[in-house]
């Protein structure tokens, strides 16, 4: 089996525990107004790489991910490769690697299913609490994305949450607050804010039908403040219960 | 005896080894950092004195002061001072802080040369002393042949130690804390009897009289350190006599020797025994001890030597490599890594950051993990700290070996190398398509063949060719080095350092390569699509015309890697086939010190695409901006580089921004160590590690007063930024630094 690949990045730091090696499936059929890989929506726009080519990039990188970090698969959206996806993390898992996937948490059937069953960390991205909003940013139903976390809850995955910052969009400390609530759960253990950036300005299609909102970088006084709010939040629901969950491969 | 009270061990007292000492009473740490101490008041008023007295030198052109008059020596001048009251550790190289020696052993006219360039002028008693004495340099021009000049003179072999110390060799300053110099004088006296009862042929001549040489400056060294009021001919007795007993050794070595690379050791495992010993009879405390380290480091970065502007272009910064390795295991498999391994690396911390003592992490995966994480706190913080991997150096050289210059691993007080400088392999390379014509300097150097007349270049053509012409460049770099090394043994023998070897020594002979990576891709290229020579009006080939893809290498793709793997051994397989001075062991490096500018400025177009003058890759460095699969790709790159083959070094600089090491601090540290730990799993040998962005960098060219301490890893050793000059400083700044994008 194969996998469209967008992009490997073999030193990633900022997409899951430790240090990774990431891979940026293409295809995602939402249009996020901020997204920062506007290039890896087409799943036609990337490349077919057989599984096994994959498998060997990763395990000659092992060395620098076997301590404390692992694989990232992220996108685009990589549960639409789910079915492809499965397969390879097995291969993963038998040789010790840590798998997190990257999603928004948007399609739920029995290969996504499957997969998770075999992976250790989900990090969800969820963009807005407010449904409406949300609906607006992503064009797609919140309600989807909160069935998705009640999955995760039921199969007892890990998981962090994970919002981008965009200042006048989600820069409050009650949207934080809402947040921490709306995903409380023994099986989350993290939340991860992230400053919205333009880097990815540039890759926004011309001609798309969903227009990109412009935003300013997001200042690191407002990340600090609800970092700030976030730990007093989470401190208030703090919970000594630890994951335990047998893998299945 | 009071000096040895309560150590434990019985060889290390009936012969002179250190090493069993060290194993027998070492204590090792695996706590955290938390322990450290700040820097004490005296220390701050004493360090303050001495970054002004820096500021004024770099206010005067990089020279404080010169002592025309004298020669350096170990007894040349009176004792010297920052501030008698305040300093614990004493002893500076002349009488006052700062003020640079002459020492025209190595040659007179680099002694004159550099005075002048600092507007000095060597004195007549001096120019009149030597003009009665062989030099070094002076012998090893009496018998380089022709073509041996010819290969100094075009850059074909460049930083030859033929008119300046060979440096490279690492006293074993230790001795002189836990035998004093009398025991040890006892020692060589045992091992002088035994030398004069074997057959008088040449090399034991050649012994006994080095040996004489070595007692001679013995004690010499010992009435150095009575002028400063100190008997070191019985063993130090504490950890302040330990440091500063020490420190004599090493002041005698720098006083003697103006080599390029008077490395330190790996003294901090050893003076943390006394240490432990004060601190557990209650005779120190942890601040005490901490003081005494940071001002022993604060005499280190005081140490210099008096070089000319040429001498800088080739080691930019007035290196001293006053190397110093830190951690480590040992052959029984426990740690060596002491308390004191946290405080000279917390020295960065109370002193600021600083290019010297060069702070040499020996990593092992097998390293206590908070010593890892504070060894990536420093890095991130100061850019100071470079790593080599103990895991392949310890079945090579054992568990008390330290780090000469930048990556040259050698047992302590056992061995020594003759410091070989490097070739320059894509010029090697360029002259063997030209047939032995270097169209630069515009002279037949190598032996005279057609020039190459292949259309398209043909691999296996060329590669014939070269191989040929690399034969040729090892034959006489193996000659050059014998000239050099003869000379220097028979004018500029080291004897305070080798006074504190064993009499019977192994000996390397260190040669290199510099721009490996360039000839690689250059095969590649050859190999992998098709390049055009282009031949000017007389004929020569100049230039290239590539069509088409070919790998490079710093993508973790054996097609290329290969090719630089393949080329390493064959030439250390080269170099082997000639019989070497002293029947040293021939050994290998891939490092370049600053020098990748000036070989590429010697060299014309290659044809991998480098530009005639553009700047080679530091050391065994992919070249800047052809890592295109990512910092991991490109480090796999380096570590296929085969050690066995590399035993002097391979020598790898990596810069990443802050930001792409994670988004929190602990996440930085964290990942840092990972990276670390999977590079030097993988089979590397050498990183040095920058954590900062290139806009602070640029930032500090145009405005250096805004970071006036900027430190940087350029290549086995850190500089202060602002002693590069601009050509380096863009050099610096035209690295890859590994970001996220």
């Amino acid at each position: 089996m194969s996998l469209i690949i967008h992009q490997l990045e073999s030193f990633g730091t900022l997409d899951g525990p430790g240090l990774r090696g990431v891979i940026f499936l293409s295809g995602c059929h939402k249009r996020c107004r901020y997204c920062h890989n506007a290039d890896s929506w087409q799943i036609s726009g990337g490349e077919t790489w057989p599984e096994n080519e994959i498998y060997n990039w990763i395990m000659r990188n092992r060395n620098y991910y076997l301590k404390n970090g692992g694989i990232t698969f992220s996108g685009g959206e990589p549960l639409l490769q789910a079915s492809a996806l499965e397969r390879l993390c097995r291969r993963l898992k038998k040789e010790g690697f840590h798998i997190a996937i990257d999603t928004a948490g948007v399609i739920m059937d029995q290969d996504v299913e499957n997969l998770l069953k075999i992976v250790d960390l989900v990090i969800l991205d969820i963009k807005h609490v407010d449904p409406d909003t949300f609906l607006w940013l992503t064009g797609e139903n919140m309600e989807i994305t909160l069935n998705f976390i009640e999955i995760l809850n039921e199969l007892k995955m890990e998981y962090w949450i994970r919002q981008v910052i965009v200042e006048g969009v989600n820069d409050t400390t009650l949207e934080i607050e809402k947040l921490e609530k709306l995903t409380y759960s023994k099986y989350r253990s993290k939340i991860e804010l992230i400053p919205h950036h333009n880097m990815g300005r540039h890759k926004w299609p011309s001609g798309c039908r969903v227009k990109r909102l412009e935003a300013v970088e997001t200042s690191e006084e407002i990340m600090e403040r609800l970092n700030q709010a976030l730990l007093f939040f989470s401190k208030k629901d703090k919970t000594n219960e630890t994951i335990s969950r047998p893998m299945e491969i | 005896m009071q000096a040895w009270n309560g150590f434990k061990g019985t060889k290390w007292k009936e012969q002179v080894d250190v090493r069993d000492f060290i194993v027998n009473n070492v204590s090792p740490y695996y706590g955290d950092e938390s322990f450290l101490e700040g820097p004490t008041e005296r220390t701050e008023i004493l360090w303050g004195k001495v970054t002004s007295l820096m500021a004024e030198e770099q206010l005067r052109g990089g020279v404080l002061d010169i002592d025309t008059e004298r020669v350096s020596s170990l007894l040349s001048y009176e004792p010297g001072f920052i501030d008698e009251a305040l300093e614990k550790i004493v002893g500076l190289q002349t009488d006052a802080p700062l003020k640079r020696s002459v020492n025209p052993f190595g040659g007179i006219r680099m002694a004159r040369d550099a005075c002048e360039a600092y507007g000095y002028k060597l004195s007549d008693q001096v120019e009149e002393q030597f003009s009665f004495k062989t030099t070094h340099n002076d012998g090893v021009f009496r018998a380089y042949s022709d073509t041996m000049k010819k290969l100094r003179r075009s850059g074909l072999i460049t930083g030859l130690p033929d008119a300046y110390g060979r440096g490279r060799i690492i006293g074993d300053y230790r001795r002189v804390a836990l035998y004093g110099i009398d025991r040890l004088v006892e020692f060589k006296k045992v091992d002088q009897k035994e030398l004069s009862e074997q057959p008088m042929n040449e090399e034991n001549i050649r012994l006994m009289e080095e040996l004489f040489r070595q007692l001679d400056f013995l004690d010499k060294l010992k009435d150095m350190a009575k002028a400063y009021g100190h008997d070191i001919g019985r063993p130090a007795e504490n950890s302040l006599e330990a440091i500063q007993w020490t420190y004599y050794g090493y002041l005698g070595a720098i006083k003697e020797q103006n080599g390029a690379a008077m490395s330190l050791g790996r003294v901090g495992g050893f003076l943390d025994i006394y240490i432990e010993r004060d601190l557990l009879s209650g005779a120190l405390s942890e601040k005490d001890a901490q003081e005494l380290i940071d001002d022993f480091i604060i005499k280190l970065r005081m140490a210099r030597q008096l070089r000319t502007p040429d001498y800088n272009e080739l080691f930019a910064g007035d290196p001293l490599w006053i190397t110093e390795a830190v951690g480590g295991m040992s052959i029984g498999g426990g740690t060596l890594v002491t308390k004191n391994a946290f405080r000279f690396l917390n020295t960065l911390v109370n002193l600021g950051a600083a290019p010297e003592p060069n702070l040499t992490v020996l990593w092992s995966k097998d390293l206590p993990e908070p010593f890892k994480a504070y060894c990536a706190v420093i890095s991130i913080k100061t850019d100071a700290i470079q790593y080599e991997n103990d895991d392949l150096m310890r079945p090579n050289f054992g568990d008390d070996y330290g780090i000469a210059c930048c990556v040259s691993a050698m047992r302590i007080g056992k061995e020594m190398q003759f410091f070989g400088a490097r070739c320059n392999l894509p010029k090697v390379f360029l002259l063997a398509l030209n047939g032995g014509y270097d169209e630069i300097s515009g002279e037949q150097i190598g032996p005279k063949m057609d020039v190459l007349n292949d259309q398209i270049l043909d691999y296996d053509s060329v590669m014939k060719r070269f191989d040929l012409y690399m034969d040729w460049l090892c034959e006489q770099y193996v000659g050059t080095m014998n000239v050099i090394h003869y000379m220097h043994d028979k004018y500029a023998y080291e004897k305070t350092q080798m006074a504190l070897h064993d009499t019977n020594v192994h000996r390397y002979m260190a040669f290199g390569i510099a721009g490996l990576s360039v000839v690689a891709d250059s095969l590649s290229a050859i190999k992998h699509s098709k390049v055009t020579p282009l031949r000017n009006d007389q004929g020569w080939i100049t230039d290239y015309i590539n069509e088409g893809e070919f790998p490079v290498f710093g993508n973790d793709d054996d097609r290329v890697d290969h090719i630089a793997t393949a080329l390493s051994k064959s030439f250390h397989e080269k170099l082997s086939k000639y019989d070497t001075y002293r029947n040293s062991e021939h050994t290998l490096s891939l490092l370049t010190i600053t020098s990748n500018v000036v070989y590429g400025l010697k060299t014309g177009n290659t044809p991998d695409g480098r530009r005639k003058g553009e700047p080679f890759a530091p050391g065994a460095n992919p070249m800047r901006g052809r890592e295109r699969n990512g910092a991991v790709a490109a480090l796999n790159s380096v570590a296929k580089l085969p050690y066995s083959s590399c035993k002097d070094g391979i020598s790898c600089t990596f810069s990443v921004t802050p930001g792409t090491l994670g988004r929190t601090e602990s996440d930085k540290v964290s990942n840092l160590v990972a990276l670390l730990e999977g590079y030097f799993t993988s089979g590397a040998h050498h990183l040095n590690v920058n954590v900062l962005s290139k806009d602070k960098l640029i930032e500090a060219m145009e405005h250096p007063d805004r970071h006036p301490s900027l430190t940087i890893r350029v290549s086995g050793y850190a500089v202060d930024f602002h002693r590069l000059n601009r050509e380096q400083q863009l050099e610096v700044i035209g690295r890859t630094f590994h970001e996220r994008i």
